[in-house]
C-alpha cells in the first residue's frame, strides 16, 4: 500500500505540558482519512507538524515518503491546506489573495481557481474581510485545490460553519476528494461518517483508533433490556457470560423502562456469538435485544468509556 | 539552493515584498510625505542656524530624529502588524519557510530605509553643494556612517517587533538601564556604536569611526540572529500571548513601571556640580538690588569690586526697566590678572545660565587710571543680550546694532545723560578715535558691510567695530530720540529668543534694514551717511585730528608666502610704518576651512613683536601647505594711540 502520510510515535510537547504522547497515523494514497478527536487532543498540533510548521520533540513523520522537515517547503508546495480560522488579509480582495497565493504554487492553475470560484459562487471582487465565516471558508478550499495538490488537509474547517454552509463544504469536498488524498481534521463525527474512509482518532494526545469507520462501528453494541425485568443493574451471571464471549461492559445507562449496556468487544463476530449462544436466552430472559451504535456513539463510546490502554488496531 | 529553488524563492519574496508595499502603503505614504516635511524643515533649520557650520546638518537632523521615527514605524508595520492580526498564521501555511519570511520583511525594510537616508543624504549634498565645497572623502564617510547607522536601527527595531506586545517594556527597560548605565559609569551612550555614527562629527569628520562602525555592524548581525530565532521560536503558547496587543491591566502595569523607573532613575541621577563659574569663596561682592555678583581675587581690589558694583547695579536696573525684563538673569564679573585694560572676556555659558565676564579689576584700583568702565559695562550686557537672544544676535543682520548699543548704554544710556546742559551724550574718547580709523584708511563702510557685521569685524577688529556701531546709534540717537535705539533694542535683543528658526523667519519676513525704516523713518543708507557726516565732523576737534594725522600716512603690512619643500609654506608679515617704532605688533592667524563663516577670536594664534625698525618682517608660527586657507590679521598699539588698531586683515588661500 502507498502512504501519503506515516507518523510513528510522534510525541510533542511544550515544556512540561505534553500536547503529544507517541501517536501514530498512515494515511493511504486516494483516501479521505477523518482524523477525530476532542477539542485540545492534539489534532491542530499534528497538522502543523505534517505541514512542517511546528517542530516535533521525538518521533518519525514521512510526507510523500520523505521526512517532512527535511525539506518542508516543497512538500508545502505539494499539500493544500485548510485552516479551522481564516486569517486571510482582509484588505485583499479574492482575486487579490488568490494572485498572492499563486506565487507560492509553481503548479498553481488559474483555470482550476476559476472553476472553483464559480462552482463555490465565492464573490472574488469583494474584500475578504467583508465575506461571511462560511464563504471564507470556501474561499480557502478553493485556494488551497487551485495548485491541484495530491494531499489535501484541513483542519476543522466546518468547526465555525452552519449546518447548510457545512453540508455544502462537504459536498464539494467530496467532489474534489477524487484521485487525492484528503486528511480532513474533525470534532463533529457526524458530518463525516458518509465521506470517510478511514478513521483515526485520538485523545489526551495518544492514538485511540485507527481503521475504517465499519471496524470502528462493530467493535460496539448496546444491549437493551426492557424494563419490566426486576434487573436494576447487570447481575454477576450476565458479566460472566459477556466476558465469555470477549464482550466488556463499558458502561450502564438507565432509561425509563430500559436498562442499556454499552459494550465492546475487539472482534466483530462476538456479539454473533452470543446472540447464538442458548445461555444468553436465559441469562437475558429472552426480551434483550442487540443495537449498533453509529459513528458518534462510537467515538463517544471509545474515548470517554473505553481503557486508556486500548490500542489501534 | 539550486537555480530553480533560488528563482522560486525570489518569486515568492517578491511577491510578499509587493503585498507589503500594498498592504502599508498608506502608512508608507503617510511617513514619505512626513520625512519630505521633515527633511525641508531641518534645511531651513539649518540654514538659519546661528551656530552652523554645514548645511550637510540637514541629514545629521534627518537621520537622528525623522529616520529614527520612520524605522520605528516600519518596523511596526511590517512585523508587529503581521502578527497581531494573525495573518502570519496564514502566511507560515504557505511554501516559504520562516526564515525566508522574516528575511524577506527584513530586506524589505532596509531597503526602504536605507532609500529613505540616501535620498536625505543626496538631497543634504546637493543643497549643501550650492553653498560649500564638500570633499569626496566627507561624502564616503557620511554615506558609511549613514548605512552602519540604517543597518544597526533596522536591525534592531526588525528584532524587537518579534517581541510583540514586550518589545514595549523592553524598549523602556533598555532606555532606562542605557541611561542608568551612561549616569552612573564612565559609559558614554552618546559615543557608543551606533550613536558614535551620527554623533557629533557625522557631517564633519571625514574620517570613518571603523570601531563605532564595526560596533554597529555586530550589533545588527547580534540582533538580526536574535530576531531569526524568535521568528523559529514561534509557536505554542507563546507565540500567542506574542501576537496579542497589550491588555488594559498590562498596559496600566506598563505605565506603573514606567513611572516606577522614573522615580528610581531620578533617584539615581548624581547629585549636579556647582557649575564652574559659581561665585563662592571669601573674595566675592554681591549686589542686593540685582542679580550680580563680582568675583576680585584678592583683598586689595575688594573696594574697587564694590564701587563698579554700584556703578553697574544702576545701569542694569536701568536696562531690566528700559526692556521691560521681569528679572536679570545671573551676572558675574570675575577677574582675571591676565588681561589689559581694554579686553573684557565673555565667556559663553549654557543657555539660560546668564552672562560672565572676565576683566582684569586692577586696572579699577585707586591707583589705575587706565580703567573702561563703559568697555566693561558695554561686555557685561552683551554678555546678556547674548544669552536672551541664545548667541544669535552675534550673527543676525542686526548684529551691528547688538555691538554698538551696549557702549552707547554704557556711554549714553539714561542715567548718564541726566544733566542736558553738558550738552549731547558722547562716546569716550577712545572709541570716537576709533570710529575714525575707516576714513582714515580711505573705506566707507557701507550698508552691506553693516548688516554682515562679522566683515567689519575681521577688518577692523573689536575694538574699532565697536566704536563704529556705537558711533551709529549715538548719532541715531541724536537724530530721532534718545528713546529710538532702546525701542529697537526692545524689539530685537530684549526678547527671550526660541531655540529654532522662527527669528529667521521674522528676519526674512521683515528684514532688520526695512524695520529701522519703518519704526524710525530713517533708512540704513541715511544712517551711514549721518555717520559719515559726523565722523568728519569730529576731526575738527583737536584730540581727533592730531590721532588722524599720526596715522598718515597709514602703516602698512604686506604678506608673503614662501614655498619650501614638499608644499610646505613659510608665512611671514612685513609692517612698514617708520613714524610707529616701538610699537606692539600683534599677529593673529588661524587656519581656517570652507565652512568657516564666522571667525571666534579666542581661537586665533597670537604672536607679539615689538616694531624695532620699519620694514621689519614677523615669521608666522602658523604651518602651512599649499591648498591651506588661513586668515590673518595684524594689529598695532602705539603709545600714542592708546589701543589697538587693526592694519591687515585678510582670508588668504596658500597657492
Amino acid at each position: 500500500m502507498d502512504h501519503v502520510i506515516q507518523v510513528r510515535n510522534l510525541v510533542k510537547s511544550y515544556g512540561k505540558v505534553m500536547a503529544l504522547r507517541g501517536i501514530s497515523i498512515t494515511v493511504n494514497r486516494g483516501e479521505i482519512y477523518v482524523f477525530l478527536g476532542r477539542n485540545g487532543a492534539g489534532k491542530t498540533t499534528t497538522i502543523r507538524i505534517l505541514m512542517g510548521i511546528t517542530e516535533p520533540t521525538s518521533g518519525e513523520v514521512l510526507v510523500f515518503g520523505a521526512p517532512i522537515h527535511a525539506n518542508p517547503i516543497a512538500i508545502r508546495e505539494r499539500v493544500g491546506y485548510v485552516a479551522q480560522e481564516q486569517h486571510f488579509y482582509g484588505w485583499m480582495k479574492g482575486e487579490e489573495l488568490a494572485r498572492f497565493v499563486s506565487a507560492f504554487y509553481p503548479t498553481w492553475d488559474h483555470n482550476e481557481w476559476q472553476r472553483l470560484v464559480k462552482r463555490l459562487e465565492i464573490p472574488t471582487n469583494q474584500r475578504v474581510d467583508t465575506l461571511s465565516a462560511g464563504t471564507k471558508a470556501k474561499l480557502a478550499l478553493a485556494l488551497a485545490l487551485a495548485h491541484n495538490p495530491p494531499l489535501l488537509i484541513l483542519d476543522e474547517p466546518t468547526a465555525g460553519l452552519d449546518p447548510v454552509a457545512r453540508r455544502e463544504f462537504l459536498e464539494i469536498l467530496r467532489e474534489s476528494s477524487s484521485n487525492r488524498t484528503t486528511f480532513f481534521s474533525t470534532h463533529l463525527v457526524d458530518e463525516v461518517e458518509s465521506i470517510a474512509h478511514r478513521v483515526g482518532i485520538i485523545d489526551q494526545g495518544q492514538s485511540r483508533f485507527e481503521g475504517t469507520v465499519d471496524t470502528l462501528v462493530k467493535r460496539y453494541r448496546y444491549l437493551s433490556i426492557p424494563s419490566f425485568s426486576p434487573l436494576q443493574e447487570p447481575s454477576q451471571e450476565m458479566i460472566n457470560l459477556l466476558e465469555r464471549h470477549a464482550i466488556h461492559l463499558l458502561h450502564t445507562q438507565h432509561h425509563p423502562g430500559l436498562l442499556r449496556l454499552l459494550l465492546q468487544s475487539p472482534s466483530p463476530n462476538a456479539f454473533d456469538a452470543l446472540l447464538a449462544d442458548p445461555a444468553f436466552t436465559s441469562t437475558f430472559q429472552g426480551e434483550a435485544t442487540i443495537q449498533n451504535l453509529s459513528l458518534e456513539e462510537s467515538f463517544v463510546a471509545l474515548v470517554r468509556y473505553s481503557s486508556a490502554s486500548s490500542s489501534p488496531e | 539552493m539550486d537555480q530553480k529553488s533560488t528563482a522560486n524563492y525570489f518569486k515568492k519574496a517578491s511577491a510578499l515584498f509587493r503585498k507589503d508595499l500594498i498592504q502599508h502603503r498608506s502608512a508608507f505614504l503617510g511617513l514619505f510625505v512626513f520625512l519630505v516635511f521633515t527633511w525641508f524643515l531641518f534645511a531651513i533649520t539649518s540654514w538659519s542656524a546661528p551656530s552652523r557650520i554645514s548645511l550637510l546638518e540637514t541629514h545629521a537632523l534627518f537621520m537622528r530624529m525623522s529616520w529614527v521615527i520612520t524605522a520605528f514605524a516600519v518596523g511596526n508595520r511590517l512585523v508587529v502588524s503581521e502578527n497581531y492580526g494573525r495573518t502570519f498564521r496564514f502566511l507560515e501555511t504557505l511554501p516559504l519557510g520562516r526564515f525566508e519570511i522574516g528575511l524577506t520583511k527584513y530586506i524589505t525594510g532596509f531597503f526602504l530605509l536605507i532609500s529613505l537616508a540616501l535620498g536625505s543624504a543626496l538631497l543634504s549634498f546637493l543643497f549643501a553643494a550650492l553653498f560649500e565645497a564638500i570633499e569626496e572623502s566627507l561624502i564616503v564617510a557620511i554615506l558609511i556612517r549613514t548605512l552602519g547607522f540604517c543597518a544597526s536601527v533596522w536591525s534592531f527595531v526588525f528584532m524587537m517587533g518579534h517581541l510583540g506586545k514586550l518589545r514595549i517594556v523592553l524598549y523602556v527597560v533598555f532606555s532606562f538601564a542605557l541611561l542608568i548605565l551612561s549616569a552612573t559609569t564612565e559609559f558614554e551612550l552618546l559615543r557608543w556604536g551606533p550613536f558614535a555614527l551620527v554623533g557629533k562629527g557625522f557631517v564633519f569628520d571625514p574620517r570613518v569611526p571603523w570601531r563605532e562602525l564595526g560596533v554597529s555592524v555586530g550589533l545588527a548581525f547580534a540582533c538580526f540572529g536574535i530576531a531569526a530565532w524568535l521568528e523559529s521560536f514561534r509557536d505554542g503558547s507563546l507565540q500567542e500571548r506574542l501576537a496579542q496587543p497589550l491588555s488594559a491591566r498590562e498596559r496600566a502595569m506598563t505605565g506603573i513601571a514606567i513611572i516606577a523607573l522614573l522615580m528610581a532613575g531620578t533617584g539615581l541621577a548624581p547629585e549636579p556640580e556647582p557649575d564652574p563659574y559659581h561665585l563662592s569663596g571669601p573674595h566675592v561682592v554681591f549686589s542686593r538690588r540685582v542679580p550680580l555678583g563680582i568675583t576680585y581675587g584678592s583683598q586689595e581690589l575688594e573696594d574697587a569690586a564694590k564701587s563698579l558694583l554700584n556703578e553697574l547695579e544702576a545701569s542694569l536696573l536701568e536696562l531690566q526697566e528700559a526692556m521691560g525684563w521681569s528679572a536679570l538673569p545671573s551676572l558675574r564679573i570675575s577677574h582675571r590678572s591676565s588681561l589689559d585694560n581694554r579686553t573684557f572676556e565673555i565667556a559663553h555659558l549654557r543657555r539660560g545660565d546668564g552672562a560672565l565676564v572676565r576683566a582684569n579689576l586692577s586696572h579699577f584700583a585707586g591707583k589705575a587710571q587706565e580703567a573702561d568702565p563703559q568697555g566693561l559695562e558695554a561686555a557685561l550686557i552683551r554678555a546678556l543680550f547674548e544669552d536672551r537672544s541664545n548667541r544669535r544676535a552675534a550673527f543676525e543682520p542686526q548684529a551691528w546694532f547688538f555691538w554698538g548699543f551696549p557702549i552707547w548704554w554704557a556711554s549714553c544710556g539714561p542715567s548718564k545723560f541726566a544733566n542736558p546742559s553738558e550738552g549731547p551724550c558722547r562716546l569716550p574718547l577712545q572709541r570716537r578715535l576709533a570710529a575714525q580709523l575707516p576714513i582714515i584708511q580711505g573705506r566707507a563702510v557701507g550698508a552691506k558691510e553693516f548688516l554682515a557685521w562679522n566683515t567689519v569685524l575681521e577688518q577692523y577688529g573689536e575694538h574699532t567695530a565697536e566704536a563704529l556701531a556705537g558711533t551709529a546709534i549715538q548719532v541715531l540717537a541724536e537724530k530721532k530720540g534718545s528713546e529710538v535705539p532702546i525701542l529697537l533694542a526692545k524689539r530685537w535683543l530684549a526678547p527671550w529668543a526660541p531655540n529654532d528658526s522662527r527669528i529667521s523667519f521674522v528676519n526674512w519676513l521683515f528684514p532688520p534694514p526695512k524695520q529701522i525704516e519703518k519704526q524710525v523713518g530713517i533708512s540704513i543708507d541715511e544712517l551711514l551717511g549721518l555717520l559719515r557726516e559726523h565722523l568728519l565732523r569730529e576731526r575738527g576737534e583737536q584730540e581727533i585730528a592730531r590721532f588722524v594725522s599720526f596715522l598718515q600716512p597709514w602703516p602698512l603690512a604686506r604678506f608673503e608666502a614662501t614655498p619650501g619643500p614638499a608644499q610646505h609654506h613659510t608665512l611671514a608679515i612685513t609692517v612698514d610704518w617708520a613714524r610707529g617704532l616701538g610699537a606692539l605688533i600683534t599677529v593673529r592667524s588661524l587656519r581656517i576651512g570652507p565652512y568657516d563663516m564666522h571667525i571666534d577670536p579666542a581661537l586665533l594664534q597670537r604672536k607679539q613683536e615689538v616694531l624695532e625698525h620699519s620694514p621689519m618682517t614677523i615669521p608666522l608660527p602658523l604651518q602651512s601647505f599649499a591648498g591651506d586657507r588661513v586668515f590673518l590679521a595684524v594689529d598695532i598699539e602705539h603709545p600714542k594711540i592708546g589701543f589697538p588698531i587693526r592694519i591687515f586683515s585678510k582670508r588668504i588661500d596658500i597657492k
